[in-house]
């Protein structure tokens, strides 16, 4: 079966889209394999399929997927076991596990009319998921912020990037913020 | 049990009432998806998502504990103060559906 690599960037807040999108790409026959940080897609040619597909996040996947050279301490014995119990759960609901990339697990099963095929099904948990990334949004501009602030004291050279640098981390606060709010209503 | 330990988690979502439900038999994720599903007779559906933290918030609260395993499934189960709250919440609900058909809003 042949393959198709595809290149497209993602914002993390996006996830609706890219749900869409992927699902899009399948009707015409093309259905994701694997994605590979930060936006490769690997694409196997087949049938059109009606397939639907959701995105998951969790802080564990977040950090190990985006911050795996900075994280110092390994994988504990429990986070293993949580994340085997957590697939387990998936595949026993009829999710295919396909990949993850900038924390987001991709996951995907075949449409079927008359089924709910969520992933969150209340208002609650949903909310939940969108606060897991403004947390971990958080985390990185304080770890951003960490490495660059201090070069604004002695250095005049680099000051306008640290500001760019901080602004593209900051801005992301701000749709993810509204759409948090959206759900808290 | 103490009251005030007990309404420091009320009132319980649906899905967090109808998950101490299936859990007065020790159930795996799935298993109890799937018993959410016949007892809310399909009014209640519990995606993959909001089931895995629903399991770790509830038994961070110990409503629920994990109760074995079978095959690589966890088995969870509803503990003492599980069973109180769901009681309680109970109770609550009864009394609005039975306000609820006096006043004609709801048929029995």
């Amino acid at each position: 079966m042949s393959t198709v690599r595809k290149i497209r960037w993602f914002w993390s807040w996006n996830d609706l889209e890219e749900e869409k999108w992927l699902r899009d790409m399948s009707a015409q026959g093309l259905h994701l394999k694997d994605v590979e940080n930060p936006c490769f897609y690997i694409f196997e040619q087949g049938e059109p399929t009606n397939y639907v597909y959701k995105l998951d996040y969790h802080l564990n996947n977040a950090m190990f997927n985006n911050l795996g050279w900075f994280a110092l301490a390994k994988e504990s014995k429990a986070v293993k076991e949580n994340r085997k119990e957590y697939h387990q759960l998936f595949r026993d609901a009829g999710w295919k596990y396909l990949g993850t990339s900038k924390g987001w697990k991709y996951f995907r099963q075949a449409e079927e009319t008359g089924k709910v095929q969520e992933l969150y099904t209340d208002q609650a948990s949903k909310e939940k998921k969108y606060r897991r990334q403004i947390i971990f949004q958080i985390l990185l501009i304080i770890l951003v912020s960490v490495y660059t602030v201090p070069t604004l004291l002695y250095d005049d050279v680099g000051s306008t990037l640290v500001y760019f640098i901080l602004a593209l981390f900051v801005l992301p606060l701000l749709p993810l913020g509204l759409r948090w709010r959206k759900l808290r209503t | 049990m103490n009251k005030k330990k007990i309404n420091k988690y009320l009132p319980l979502t649906e899905s967090s009432a109808y998950i101490l439900l299936a859990l007065t038999e020790p159930l795996h994720g799935y298993g109890v998806m799937q018993k959410v599903a016949s007892l809310s007779k399909e009014t209640v559906t519990i995606g993959a998502g909001t089931l895995y933290t629903a399991f770790s918030t509830l038994e961070k609260q110990k409503l629920i504990a994990k109760a074995g395993q079978e095959g690589r499934r966890k088995l969870y189960v509803l503990t003492e103060l599980g069973r109180h709250v769901l009681a309680e919440h109970i109770k609550i609900t009864a009394i609005l559906v039975e306000n609820a058909r006096s006043l004609g809003i709801s048929k029995e």
